[in-house]
């Protein structure tokens, strides 16, 4: 087929390219296509950002028609997140230019861009300072926290009225005492998961709550294991004397925070150290039945105050991102104080910005949000480092061999500190 | 203990075997009989001890959730379907011819490369997840249900040539000879008599091969997105990391094990004389 086109076409031809190529920039962009972005995160209930979440849908439309931005959501169940993640950075195929991290920022460090440390100061200033701290590695600010998740201490108001305890205890004696007196009617005082020993939310990370309500740290400057000390050896006892005052014993093969939380909405136990979204499951008449009896307190202070453990829900952006500057836009827009604010109100998982969680109407909602700011001022690190979960695993696995009676308090620690010697030092 | 050896012992002997066959079935019945139960009861009574059972607490509203919410169940089901027919019959084509050339035909060292077919399935999935990610991804077909196809082959496939070859090899050999002498020669011998009476242990392969694909869940993964994903990843997808809504996972559950029980009870003879013929003959 042959085409034949006149002068006058060619000219009509010319000159709509020519003022195809005279038009603002912005406008042929938008003409052309979108700027795409691709985000990597869990699938609701776990904290998933709007669009995929139900809330600030109407803000997420906008901000996308104000940017020019196509975003895709690429969502899986929080439990498969890190595997998938792990095979796709290490065949160098991770297409993602957000991607939701906990606690894995060192561990995939090199996949990601220190883009946090060109977050606004403005934003900066509303989140807590500590709040970067596992997303943070050697000074430089990979990802953004955007909600506050700490390990509080939650109660059934009812149990502990029963046995005299009109408020939570407030500190490891009352906690021991109040485990061992509500340890009664076939229930137990306290539920935790000591299933899994790796991981955030796994045993070890239980026990650096307890290391650092005693006093302890994991490592110490030079980046060696500080933690056979007599915090660490006291921290476990602590664990120990608890499982011995009345824990619930199937806690040594509950594998996950679903499992225990389960025992609590069930009135099996009475006392948990549990994650802000707690709060709503306990609010449901369908999953629960303690549903106006739950209360919630800061953790129980050992020999040097409160102290607890950071959920780490963060974005993060990747090196490999192709629009970094939009993506962190994106993030900014997540954290975006009206968005954050939504997040709560809407979906339970509390917001990172201090403003909001000041919020009287936040509060009001989620009367734990108080709590956790409150806890917040304690400190909460969770030690993350590019071997974590082999840290954990190892630190993990020795406590639940204490918690057994297998071993002591000191013995454990002592193996769980070569343990983790010979790890960092293959890290090199 | 044949049916005779039965009808000849005495009542101790039948008892014996009553109660052995009851405990056998509650045994086997008892997981898919608590699959319907959790499908149909709300959360609290599932995390209640002992579970609360009672009526009231009996509910259609998980199955109404998982069908209302039915897009992700609805497309795994059909992802699934797609994968585990196309890496089936795929297996079964190449399979049949190979399983009989190492069974009937002078293949040197043929039971060497039979014992290295199943040598393949020994390797932990995860020693050949990252290559196989790479090659997959630099083709550019991640989150495509026929390159998840292609993969299930690698243990399908060797699935199906232990199986057919086990059949094969009791095959007559007067029945190859008799078609030689009538002229056929090995294809026609094959297509022709070797592969119609072979119904039986070729559809118990099929099903073993779909059941495996069908439940695969690693490889489904790593290897797709969002368009590609298949029934297990939707179902484990109701387990969160702060919670697991147990009765919407098991309603979905029962709903995708549908096909897998229709094919089994449809060709449930195929798959009993199939896999008792590779046995004995094997």
């Amino acid at each position: 087929m042959s085409i034949q086109m006149s002068r006058r076409g060619m000219l009509q031809a010319a000159a709509a390219a020519g003022a195809a190529a005279a038009l603002p920039f912005g406008l042929s962009s938008h003409a052309a296509a979108e700027e795409a972005l691709t985000v990597f995160g869990p699938l609701p209930p776990d904290p998933a950002p709007p669009g995929a979440a139900k809330f600030s849908e109407a803000a997420f439309e906008a901000w996308k028609k104000a940017h020019g931005a196509s975003v895709t959501y690429d969502l899986l169940a929080w439990p498969q997140l890190h595997d998938r993640m792990a095979t796709a950075f290490a065949s160098g195929s991770a297409p993602w230019d957000v991607i939701y991290m906990c606690g894995w920022v060192p561990e995939f460090v090199s996949f990601l861009t220190p883009f946090a440390d060109e977050l606004p100061k403005s934003l900066v200033d509303d989140l807590p300072a500590s709040s970067f701290e596992t997303v943070t590695w050697q000074g430089k600010r990979y990802g953004a926290i955007f909600t506050l998740s700490l390990l509080t201490l939650f109660y059934n108001k009812e149990h502990l009225a029963e046995v005299g305890f009109n408020e939570a205890p407030k500190n490891w004696d009352e906690f021991k005492r109040a485990t061992k007196e509500l340890t009664r009617n076939g229930r137990f005082g306290f539920v935790a998961n000591y299933g899994d020993p790796a991981g955030i939310g796994g045993t070890a990370s239980y026990w650096m709550a307890f290391l650092q309500q005693a006093g302890g740290k994991m490592y110490g400057e030079d980046g060696m294991p500080v933690f056979k000390s007599d915090a660490g050896v006291a921290a476990l006892q602590m664990m120990m004397d608890l499982m011995a005052a009345g824990t619930d014993p199937g806690s040594i093969s509950y594998a996950s925070i679903n499992d225990s939380t389960n025992v609590l909405l069930a009135g099996r136990a009475s006392m948990m150290m549990n994650w802000p979204f707690m709060w709503n499951a306990a609010q449901d008449p369908a999953q629960s039945q303690i549903v106006g009896k739950l209360a919630s307190a800061i953790l129980p202070a050992g020999p040097a105050g409160s102290a607890s453990i950071d959920g780490t829900d963060a974005w993060t952006v990747s090196k490999a991102s192709k629009n970094p500057a939009l993506a962190r836009q994106l993030v900014e827009f997540y954290l975006d104080a009206e968005v954050q604010k939504r997040q709560a109100l809407d979906t339970g998982w509390l917001p990172i910005r201090l403003s909001v969680l000041a919020d009287p109407e936040v509060q009001q909602k989620l009367p734990n949000a108080a709590v956790v700011l409150e806890q917040a001022k304690h400190p909460y690190n969770s030690f993350v480092t590019p071997d974590f979960n082999q840290v954990t695993q190892a630190v993990g696995t020795e406590v639940q061999k204490a918690l057994q009676g297998q071993k002591t308090a000191a013995q454990a620690i002592a193996d769980a500190s070569d343990l983790v010697t010979a790890i960092v030092k293959r890290r090199g | 203990m044949s049916y005779a050896l039965y009808r000849r012992g005495g009542p101790g002997l039948r008892l014996v075997t009553i109660v052995g066959l009851v405990l056998f079935v509650v045994w086997s019945a008892a997981p898919v009989v608590w699959l319907i139960l959790s499908s149909l009861l709300q959360q609290k009574a599932l995390i209640a001890r002992p579970p609360d059972l009672s009526p009231a607490n009996l509910t259609l509203d998980n199955f109404v959730t998982v069908v209302a919410s039915a897009a992700a169940l609805g497309r795994g089901i059909l992802n699934s379907l797609i994968v585990a027919l196309f890496s089936t019959a795929v297996a079964l084509a190449l399979g049949a011819p190979a399983a009989y050339a190492l069974a009937r035909l002078s293949v040197p060292r043929a039971n060497a490369i039979a014992f290295l077919v199943l040598a393949t399935q020994m390797l932990p999935s995860i020693a050949i997840a990252i290559p196989l990610f790479l090659v997959i991804s630099r083709i550019g077909l991640i989150d495509n249900v026929f390159s998840l196809g292609v993969v299930y082959l690698s243990f399908n496939l060797p699935i199906v040539i232990w199986i057919l070859r086990g059949f094969f090899l009791g095959i007559p050999a007067g029945l190859e000879k008799a078609a030689a002498i009538d002229g056929a020669g090995v294809l026609r011998t094959f297509w022709h008599i070797v592969l119609p009476i072979s119904i039986p242990p070729l559809g118990a392969a099929a099903v073993f091969a779909f059941v495996e694909a069908w439940n695969e869940f690693f490889f489904a993964l790593i290897l797709t997105r969002q368009s590609a994903q298949t029934v297990p990843l939707v179902i484990a997808a109701f387990a969160g990391q702060y919670q697991t809504v147990f009765g919407q996972m098991m309603a979905a559950a029962l709903i995708s094990v549908v096909p897998v029980i229709v094919l089994a009870v449809v060709f449930r003879d195929w798959i009993v004389r199939g896999f008792a013929d590779g046995m004995m003959k094997g």
